[in-house]
């Protein structure tokens, strides 16, 4: 699928546009442009590369389904909440026929921020609240810290490539994340 | 009701994926400052290091005394195209280094044991830390002792083609039986395979991986052992 791009790549608005005129352009350029942003996603959650490649695929279905009536502002932004929850569904599938060995990476992160039994707040919290506080605590970080942990805990990169494409150290980013994820557990808990 | 952690963890994973688009943007279009240093730095290293080479060249002949001359007036010229190849022949006559002989498997172990261990990176190899296997990374680790996991990245696709060919064929593991050692070899492709050219002799056994036709213990021929130090020595 993913072919070399030679020319200029596309701004998101563009590509769009190509959704909506129902031309299969759309997805070769949604793939130059993020596909393999989007695959390692993917492979982050999945750790195998085929399962990836096919959400990968499904990623492009769902959303050549979804435009027209959808138009992202962020196009990027739109194609990884779709691969992450298609991957994320399926690593439950492969999880319940018991075909998936241990955790895959955001599982065992973050389960440092569920609060223990006694936190009622996280237990009452309703569909999309838990979603609004997560908002609510990136706000209030600093860019940097705030793209370590999208890259991380929604784009399921790994350490090595946060560190590699930020040009920060490992141990800083492994550091960074950790300290986030206490304050998160602390925010969670007090239910902000 | 949020009942068990599972239960919780499914639900705070679900609720990660509602961030904000625009923090999402945000960290996709993070410009990737260090990539383009780092394609920089390169430029500069690449052309520092020809420089030295050449330097290097130059200060060698100078110091052994070769003359840059097209001809060299001392010495007459040969008669025949016989006494040309042979002298051709002795001029570039070189004693190949002790190292250079192909190692067999025992002697990859030794070669390996001279390599000076501070040059290469350390992984951790403790069940749940093993992060090499998933990053991306081809690399060759062994150890000694089973405290310190050593590793050299193996770069370059034919390199990683040729590696993986190796285990394809069955007659690049030679068994082997009877020796009390603890050196233990493994190769991680960094997609979760890791393939074992060279068993740890005390235990026999592979914690994880697998290899085709599995020999309980075993070393890779010389070929491949040669190949495998080649790829560890740079």
């Amino acid at each position: 699928m993913r072919r070399k791009v030679l020319k200029k790549v596309m701004q998101d608005v563009e590509i769009v546009e190509l959704y909506w005129q129902r031309d299969e352009a759309a997805i070769h350029e949604s793939d130059a442009k993020y596909g393999r942003n989007l695959e390692r996603t993917s492979y982050g959650i999945l750790l195998s590369k085929p399962d990836a490649e096919e959400c990968l695929q499904d990623t492009y279905l769902a959303a050549w389904n979804s435009m027209p009536t959808d138009r992202p502002e962020f196009l990027g932004a739109y194609l990884m909440k779709i691969i992450r929850n298609l991957s994320i569904d399926r690593y439950r599938a492969l999880r319940s026929k018991k075909r998936y060995a241990g955790d895959t990476l955001i599982y065992e992160e973050l389960s440092d921020c569920i609060p223990d039994s006694g936190g009622t707040v996280f237990e009452a919290m309703e569909k999309g609240e838990l979603s609004k506080l997560i908002n609510k605590f990136l706000e209030g970080l600093e860019k940097e810290k705030r793209t370590v942990f999208v890259r991380r805990y929604f784009c399921s990169e790994s350490i090595k490539d946060i560190s590699r494409s930020m040009g920060i150290g490992e141990s800083k980013v492994k550091s960074m994340l950790m300290r986030m994820r206490q304050r998160l557990y602390e925010a969670i808990k007090e239910g902000e | 009701m949020k009942d068990n952690f599972k239960e919780k963890l499914d639900y705070l994973v679900d609720e990660m994926g509602g961030i904000d688009e625009r923090y999402i943007n945000e960290a996709l279009s993070t410009v990737s400052k260090q990539r383009k240093i780092s394609s920089a730095k390169l430029f500069v290293l690449s052309a520092a290091v020809i420089c030295a080479l050449v330097l290097s060249v130059f200060v060698g002949a100078a110091v052994s005394g070769v003359k840059f001359s097209p001809k060299n007036s001392s010495e007459k010229a040969p008669d025949s195209l016989e006494q040309s190849e042979q002298l051709t022949s002795d001029r570039l006559h070189v004693e190949p280094p002790v190292n250079s002989e192909a190692p067999s498997g025992d002697i990859l172990r030794e070669l390996v044991l001279s390599l000076d261990k501070n040059s290469f990176e350390t992984v951790k190899y403790a069940e749940g830390e093993r992060d090499f296997l998933f990053d991306r990374q081809v690399r060759i680790i062994w150890t000694f002792n089973k405290e310190v996991y050593y590793a050299a990245t193996v770069t370059g696709e034919e390199n990683i083609k040729k590696l993986e060919d190796y285990f394809e064929n069955e007659e690049s593991i030679i068994s082997t039986t009877g020796q009390a050692e603890t050196f233990g070899m493994w190769v991680s492709f960094g997609d979760g395979r890791v393939l074992i050219p060279y068993l740890l002799y005390d235990s026999g056994g592979a914690v994880f991986g697998n290899l085709p036709d599995y020999i309980p213990e075993g070393y890779p021929d010389d070929d491949f052992a040669n190949f495998i130090f080649s790829l560890i020595d740079g």
